[in-house]
């Protein structure tokens, strides 16, 4: 097994992962969106409400505004009844229009689990109307609620591989070619391949080449990965979570097994 | 108002809305979403076809 | 992790993994089918929503062994990415 980070930053992620499976790769896919806890709002508290929106519709926006999380201080499955302070937080949101309720405005008990995102507006309020509300935010799983998914559009393809037998440079497949990763080399008046991990296998270049002389296929164990966090957890993480996930299931397997 | 996020892959797409909804006044719809990093059409289809009605309601609250 | 046996041979098992989907049952049943031993292995989920997967193998020998040691090859597995990602993510930075 061998991984090969291709870009990475807070928000962003991109690994190539050589020497896998495919059940390897789909269940640190499935890991990724279903299995890494994120901290969302669960509970909304609704005092006064005179927006236009309904209370179920502000509801449903603070839960989908991604938190900060924290997972060393927080715990999923508590113990507790009631609710205590490792397992959630508390937030208010107190506006008075005229004015947009961003969700920088919510006030949180604990200064670091805080919205990922400023300037997300809930609801635009009129002169006279106010919106009071006291939220719970809780850690979850993505398979419980969409609100709980530390990444959005996360997925994996094999590694396209694109082969070249015969060519006379007549360049149709060049023109045809979505990603523009093929061009004319001058030199040799044969065609070239830029940026191979790029190509989506369309296989338009197949078709437009008379003399079927290119061929676009696919390594079969590796795996370009591609993922965006939505700012709950920073990208470099999520792989590294979604894997212990896996981990923890293993062993709780053989566990159960004694 | 707009949503939270794109309906289809779930990215926050409504805290540039304001943004948009200033710039393309004057610029192009596409060089703004691409300026804005709303790269999927899917997302970029939030940000088009949004139509605000909150300034349509509220005189009947 | 719950686990009911629901059928034992020396040569065969049924067993229920309450609680569990496609995430960790598909890539148990890839490493159950590295082993030799393993003539086959095979995961249904009767009802998605609400039932629990149904693991079923058959071997050569006896089976609890076995899906204990295909188990570990997933740990072994999930420990070198953790390592060789930790490391490239190091790199890069």
């Amino acid at each position: 097994m061998e991984i090969e980070i291709l870009e990475v930053d807070d928000r962003e992620g991109r690994f190539m992962l050589s020497g896998s499976t495919a059940a390897f790769s789909n269940g640190l896919r499935r890991g990724m969106m279903a299995e890494v806890p994120t901290m969302a709002i669960d509970d909304v508290n609704i005092y006064e409400n005179g927006s236009v929106l309904f209370d179920e519709q502000i509801a449903l926006r603070l839960g989908l505004i991604p938190l900060v999380t924290d997972l060393d201080s927080y715990v999923l499955n508590c113990d507790c009844e009631e609710g205590c302070t490792s397992c959630q937080v508390s937030m208010t949101l107190n506006v008075e229009g005229p004015a947009v309720v961003y969700s920088s405005d919510l006030v949180s008990s604990d200064p670091n689990i805080i919205p990922a995102e400023d300037k997300i507006p809930i609801v635009e309020l009129k002169s006279g109307q106010k919106l009071y509300v006291e939220v719970v935010a809780r850690l979850g799983l993505g398979k419980n609620h969409a609100k709980w998914q530390p990444v959005v559009a996360c997925g994996y393809k094999n590694k396209p591989v694109i082969t070249i037998t015969e060519c006379d440079g007549c360049g149709e497949c060049v023109e045809v070619c979505p990603k523009g990763i093929l061009s004319i080399d001058e030199s040799t008046n044969k065609v070239t391949v830029s940026d191979e991990i790029e190509c989506s296998l369309c296989k338009l270049c197949e078709k437009a080449c008379y003399l079927d002389g290119i061929h676009a296929g696919s390594k079969e164990d590796v795996f370009i990965f591609r993922y965006e966090s939505d700012g709950s957890l920073p990208a470099d993480k999520i792989p590294l979570l979604a894997v212990k996930q896996l981990r923890e299931k293993a062993e709780q397997f053989i566990e159960g097994l004694k | 108002m707009i949503p939270v996020r794109c309906f289809t892959c779930g990215k926050i797409i409504s805290n540039v809305w304001e943004e948009y909804r200033e710039r393309v006044k004057k610029e192009e719809s596409a060089k703004v979403l691409d300026d804005l990093g709303i790269k999927r059409y899917c997302c970029r289809r939030m940000l088009i076809t949004h139509v605000p009605l909150v300034d349509t309601f509220a005189p009947y609250q | 992790m719950e686990i009911n046996i629901l059928e034992k041979s020396d040569k065969e098992i049924k067993v229920e993994v309450v609680g569990e989907d496609h995430t960790f049952m598909n890539a148990l049943k890839a490493a159950l089918l590295e082993d030799k031993r393993v003539n086959v292995a095979t995961y249904d989920i009767e009802f998605p929503t609400i039932s629990d997967p149904v693991l079923h193998v058959m071997t050569t020998s006896k089976p609890i062994p076995i899906l204990k040691a295909a188990a570990k090859r997933l740990i072994k597995q999930c420990d070198k990415f953790s390592d060789k990602f930790g490391k490239s993510i190091e790199e890069k930075q």
